[in-house]
This record gives structure tokens, sequence and C-alpha cells, in this order.
């Protein structure tokens, strides 16, 4: 084991952690004096006074941890990346305080999409998903945006209940950190800043007193990142460790299964009633937990075990079956726990 | 003084050999005390490592043997100097000092880069490139037919292997840091896995990720050069002064210094015995002199620490226990946290809530519950103090105070389901009195930090 790793993994997760904790309470305090508040609707989950401005803390210690790191240990992410990361925030943002149309959101998005892929990376083979490979250089471009579209939105769907969206993301981003450690030295303590970053928020979103939201920023943030990540596994060009244990695409979808599924759900359930599918209501597999009397930190916990134990069962499924016969069994025990649970 | 530099110099290598042209192939030989030089015109042959012949061929070289020497793929098998047309199918058996055609096949030019070796009885051939794609088959040759067969192999076969680095121990044929390109519109990419066949089941596993430190830039035909050396595997990329030693039992790689600066040779070099024999080319003059180097003792001047040779997936499971033991961790302090908050309830002027539940409180019941935001208990002197009046008796203030609270208590109680303020005497006093606050109860003042 690498010791000097291991340290700067902790020093950053230390430093992500506390930035977080500071910049949220701050934060909060701000906007608490300027009395901006998150409003109260009949969708509205919650009944305490709490502000959006979890997003922004997770956005401005990610900074922080990046300044650092590029400064003093080599930690790179590229530049495009970069860039299309500040975006999506910064539509985020302009959201969390005007309150922008989707369409407007919808085009903001798609643009950093396509400066997402000018970073290089992006889902060039299908690994043998229906049989295809390698797909040609338009079709990745795409698939690449679709995805990351999706995505995106699907994190910002799931933002309904406390720590849900905060959880979700911390799952995907510390059961990938081994696959980012061992192939790419330069992204390996972007991972613990970011997670670090997201707990310390976590505190802050589970308060009742002191309550803050990820808000747009904080989804549409989360959500491109994990994007990228997303699209970093996909990519043919890098070699990943879980190529003997598990086929890429399967990985990534149980990775972000919930966000998938209940997007998904919700979508077709809109589509069903002739409304439109990105209509906000309180359809989602989350808001049906919330109304048999669970918490939302009862909620949370639930669906993030649940989530975890499907990659568990992933990860063993593929050692002994094929693909196919891999997601049949998934899917079984997705409808088991759908019945089980949310029924 | 003079005499001991030169003497130095010299030593470094045991004895050199100068060649006309670069066209020569190194052969490993089947005696461990000689090796070959083959040329175009004859051969060398080194006997007792200081002598250095020249012989011609006992007969002329086969007109089959249409390519440069330096192209052909030598092995040594059972004491006998085989060699293979590039892209496989024809094979030539040096015996005699002379290069005889043995096999009845054609040049198949489809597994050119490819790996050729012996184990136990055969001769194989695996990977290469051939007809614009990379190859992972298997060819093993007939001794009785003369003929090149497919060997069918099974598992997680790579998708092609061109210009890798191969390792042959215990019946298992590691592959690594090679060149793959599925299909004729692929751009050829390299596959830094690293491949186990074993060549009893010919079954194919994939091992793991390879140290990103092994992966070389001069991905090209002679860039790389490999051999077994001590049960390990000792190889080196052009133009880089380290070498590597890996070892596939302890999964650990160790980086040597060349300080004999054997990188800057090139060509096919053999190990024979400790010393590692090659070409190398003056560049001032531009000749080119076969000479031997003795690695036992570079072998010796390891670099600091033992690195990882490759990343497998028994590695990944302890990452997974981590990983998941994290979570684990994460939700218990996040659950113990909820369960000190979650009764937090918010005071500001008039109200108190908790989870969208909220009841108006008044002046004086605002005052009493902002008594316990800082302490869980308090003296009744404390709570007195807010109900005395100047022109009022104290015996008045009593049966406020009291009433307030009483009546607190069942507002509260009725919209929260929970008892708030408890009293208790001193047991040494039962005069005294003191205001407890539900131990699962927490108040703070609303937006406080």
């Amino acid at each position: 084991m690498n010791i000097e790793l291991v340290l700067l993994v902790v020093l950053f997760g230390v430093i992500g952690f506390f930035g977080s904790y500071y910049l949220n309470g701050y934060l909060y305090n701000a906007f608490r004096q300027n009395k901006m508040y998150d409003p109260i609707v009949s969708r509205s989950s919650h009944k305490e006074k709490a502000t959006r401005s979890g997003g922004m803390a997770l956005f401005f210690t990610f900074c922080v941890c990046y300044g650092f790191g590029k400064a003093v240990f080599a930690m790179s992410v590229d530049l495009y990346a970069l860039i299309s990361f500040i975006f999506v925030a910064l539509t985020g943002m302009a959201d969390d305080f005007f309150s922008i149309k989707y369409r407007e959101k919808f085009f903001l998005q798609l643009f950093a999409a396509i400066v997402l892929l000018q970073s290089g990376v992006y889902i060039d083979s299908f690994h043998g998903v229906f049989g295809v490979y390698e797909i040609p250089l338009w079709a990745s471009y795409m698939v690449s945006v679709f995805v990351f579209i999706v995505i995106v939105n699907a994190f910002n769907l799931i933002d309904g209940i406390d720590g849900l969206a905060a959880l979700l993301s911390v799952k995907f981003f510390v059961l990938i950190a081994g696959i980012i450690a061992v192939t790419s030295s330069e992204m390996n303590l972007v991972i613990p800043s970011i997670v670090g970053a997201i707990t310390g928020f976590l505190f802050f979103n589970f308060n009742p007193s002191k309550k803050v939201f990820l808000g747009d920023t904080g989804a549409l943030l989360l959500g491109s990142v994990i994007a990228f990540f997303v699209f970093y596994i996909l990519d043919n060009d890098n070699f990943i460790i879980t190529d003997p244990l598990i086929r890429r695409p399967l990985l990534v979808v149980l990775l972000i299964i919930y966000p998938l599924a209940d997007t998904l759900r919700a979508s077709l359930i809109r589509m069903y009633k002739g409304q439109s599918p990105f209509l906000a209501d309180r359809v989602h597999l989350h808001h049906r937990l919330i109304d048999k009397g669970m918490s939302h930190w009862g909620a949370s916990t639930s669906i993030l075990i649940m989530s975890v134990s499907v990659v568990v069962l992933g990860f063993i499924l593929s050692s002994y079956f094929s693909l196919t016969l891999c997601c049949i069994i998934i899917f079984i025990y997705l409808f088991m726990l759908y019945y089980l649970f949310f029924n | 003084m003079r005499a001991f530099l030169l003497f130095l110099f010299f030593s470094v290598s045991l004895f050199c050999q100068k060649l006309d042209s670069s066209d020569f192939l190194i052969l490993e030989g089947e005696n461990p005390n000689y090796y070959y030089v083959l040329t175009n015109d004859g051969y060398y042959i080194s006997e007792n490592s200081d002598n250095f012949i020249f012989k011609n061929y006992s007969e002329s070289l086969p007109k089959s043997l249409n390519v440069d020497i330096n192209t052909l793929l030598p092995i040594t098998h059972k004491s006998k100097n085989y060699l293979l047309y590039p892209g496989g199918g024809l094979l030539y058996l040096f015996e005699n000092g002379a290069v005889k055609r043995i096999d009845r096949s054609f040049p198949h030019r489809n597994q050119y880069g490819a790996y050729f070796f012996s184990h136990k009885d055969n001769l194989y051939l695996i990977g290469g490139y051939g007809f614009w794609q990379t190859k992972s088959i298997i060819t093993k040759f007939n001794f009785n037919s003369g003929d090149w067969e497919i060997v069918t192999a099974f598992g997680q076969s790579p998708d092609g292997i061109d210009q890798g680095t191969f390792f042959i121990k215990d019946d298992n044929l590691y592959v690594f840091d090679f060149l793959t390109r599925a299909s004729n519109n692929q751009k050829e990419k390299r596959n830094d896995n690293l491949y186990v066949l074993n060549l009893e089941s010919f079954v194919w596993k994939k091992l793991g990720v390879t140290n990103p430190l092994i992966r070389s830039e001069n991905q090209f035909k002679g860039a790389k050069r490999f051999f077994t050396f001590n049960d390990k595997l000792l190889f080196s990329y052009l133009d880089n002064p380290e070498f590597y030693l890996a070892d596939f039992v302890s999964n650990t790689l160790k980086k040597v210094k060349d300080e004999v600066l054997f990188y800057k040779s090139g060509g096919h070099s053999v190990i024979k015995k400790n010393n590692l024999i090659g070409a190398v080319q003056n560049s001032l003059t531009g000749e080119i002199t076969i000479e031997s180097f003795n690695i036992s003792s570079l072998i010796s001047n390891e670099a600091d620490s033992a690195l990882y040779l490759y990343r497998d997936t028994e590695e990944f499971y302890n990452y997974i226990y981590f990983a998941l033991s994290f979570l684990a961790i994460l939700i218990v302090v996040l659950m113990v946290y909820y369960k000190r908050v979650a009764q937090t309830y918010l005071l500001d002027e008039n109200t108190i809530s908790i989870s969208g539940l909220s009841k108006s409180i008044s002046e004086k019941e605002q005052k009493i519950l902002r008594l316990f935001i800082k302490k869980r208990s308090v003296p009744n002197s404390d709570i007195m103090n807010l109900f005395l009046e100047k022109n009022k008796t104290k015996d008045f203030a009593v049966k406020k105070k009291n009433k307030t609270i009483v009546s607190l208590n069942e507002k509260l109680l009725s919209v929260f389901k929970i008892e708030f303020i408890s009293k208790k005497k001193s047991k040494s006093d039962s005069r005294q009195l003191t205001y407890f606050l539900n131990k699962k109860i927490r108040i703070v003042e609303d937006g406080a930090i």
C-alpha cells in the first residue's frame, strides 16, 4: 500500500470536509440575513426554513481543494472538463437565484456537454452491449451528450428529500475511487475532495435548525462530475481495474441505478398520464417512502443501502454469469425491492 | 593508473566482435558456452567466451529465405536452433552450419510481431499483426506434417497482441504491454492489462492492470527487449537507461539503472549465463560490434524499493471492502448526528417549531424556554426571576410560574407529543427545585449557528 497516497487522500478528504462545513455555515448565515429561504410549496417535502446554498459551498470547496492540489500535488483535471463543471455550476446558481425556464436550462446543459466532449473523454464504445463495440465519432458525441443530459437531470430530480442526492453521490465517488486511483494519478485526489465536501454538507442538510439544500447548483454540479467519471469509465482508451470482474456498461448502470431507474419511471408515468415528462411532481420513489411515514433520513439511507446492495450483487453475478443473465437477475432483484419497499 | 583505467573500461565488455553489416542475428545456441551470430555470408561462433570464429555456411541459404536475416524469429528448442520467417509459416533449422527449411507450409503473413516460443515438445507462435488486424491466435508447428495448426483457446483472450512482452513460468504464459487493433477502422492502441494463458488448458485469464511505470512511449519494433533471467522477466526500452525486473510470483517490479549504457544498443539480444549479449553501434563511426555485459552485477544495483507489477482483482476487492466500510461508518456517524439533531426545536419570538410543526407561545413561555437553550437544567430561582413583580407577592409569582409551566407543557405535548419540562426536588433540601428539559429535546434559537 502506498502510504504517501493514503495520507494525501486523507488530507484532501479532511480539507474538503472542513472547507465545506465552514462554507456551508457561512453561506447559510449570509442567506438567512438576506431572508433567502427556499420557498415552501405544495410539492415541498420540508417544512423548515432552509437555504439553497449547499451547492455553492460544494463548488467553492472544490475550487479551493483543486487550487491547493494543483499548486502543491500536481492534481489535474482536463481544462475543458473544468470549464464544463464551472458552466454547469453557474447555470445552477442562476436557477437557484432567478429560477430559469426548463428549456433555457436544457440548452445550457447541452452547451456544457459539448464543452466536456472537448476534454477527449467520452463514450466511444458500447463494450459489447447489443453486440456493439467501437462506434463512429459522431455517434460517440451524440451518445455522450445524451448520457450527460440524462445523468445531470437524473441527479437533479432525485434531490427531493434530505441527503438522497448527496448520499448517492458519495456512494458513486467512493466506489469508483479505487478505479481512478489506479488509472489516473492526476485525478486520484479529486474524489476525496468531493467526498469530504459532500460529507461536510450532509451535516447541514440533516440539521433542522440550520437546514441547507444542495439546490440546482449542487445537484447539477454533482451530476456533471458524475457524468464525467461515467465517460471516463466508458472511454475505451482508459484501462479499468474492474474489467476482469464486471463489464463496464453494467458497472456504470449499477453505480447510478437509483437516479436512472427513478427518472425513467417518473417520466414513463407522466407520459402515460399525457403530461410532460419534465413536469415537477411527487411521483418519485423517494416520495413514496416519505408518504409511507418514513423520515427523510430513513428514506435516504434505505435507498443508499439498496443501491449499494445492487452494485455488490452485480459484482458477484458477473463472476459467474453472462451479461444477459446478470441483467435479468438484477432486474428481478430490482422488482423485488420495489414491491417490498416502494409499493 | 592509465593502464588500470583502460582495464576498467574493457572489463565491462568481456569481448567484442566487429560486424560489417547491420543484417545479422544473434542466436542463443544449443550450448551454454557459446552462441552464434548469423549473417548473409556465414556465421560467427563464440567459443569459450574469448574466441570468436567466422565460418561459412556448409550449404547455401534456402531460396525461400528472401528476407533480411535480422527479421527472422529465433528459438532454441531441445538443443536445436529454429528460425521462423517473419509473419509465420516458413520454419528453418540451423544445424551443422547450414540453414535448412523444415516446414511444408507457406508464408502466412498473418502474425508479424508475434512471439515465437517453445513449450515442452512444441513450438508456438502467438499474436502478431497481419491483414490490417492484430491477432491473438496461437499456432503450433506440427513436426510430423510440417504444417502449422491453430490451437483453440478459451477464456478472456485479448482482441489482439502486437509487440507484446511475454514471460513463461510454470506452464503459464504472461502477456502485457501490447498493442491491439480489433477492427480495420480502428487505430492501434496500447492494452495495459496483464493476461495469462495456461499452456496446458489454453485458457486465457485477465489478471489486472499493469503498473503505469512500464507503459512505454516508444512502442515500435525493436524498441523493447525482454529476457528471462533467474526466473524473472528482465525488460528494457530503447533510449531509457533503466532495466525493469518483474517478478510474477511476488507481483513486484524493480527498476535497475543501466550503468553500462546497454540501452543504446539495438537488435535482437540473448542471455548466456549471466551475460547479456547484443549489438552496439558506435554513433561516431557507425561501427557495429557484438558485446557482452555481465548483468548479475547490474541486477544487484537495484533501485530503492520494489513497486507493484500489476493491480489484481484481489486488491480491488480489498478496496471495495474499504469503500463499503467507509460508507457504513459514514451512515453510523450521520445517524448519531441525526438522532441528536432530529429533536431540535427552533425557538423564535412567538413560536416553537420542528419539521413543519409549530406552536405559538406567549412572551413569558418564550423566556422560560430560552433558559433551556444553553443548559438542560435550570434552578427554580432563575425561572422565578421571570415572574417576580414589584407590587405582587412572591406567592403570587410562584403560582403564576407553576401555572405557566403546566400550561406550556400541556400545550407542547398536544402538538409535539412529548413532555418538555419536568421538575425535581433536591435530595438534601426539598425546598430547592430544579427544572429539567427532556433529554431527547434540544432547543435552539432560530437561525443560530
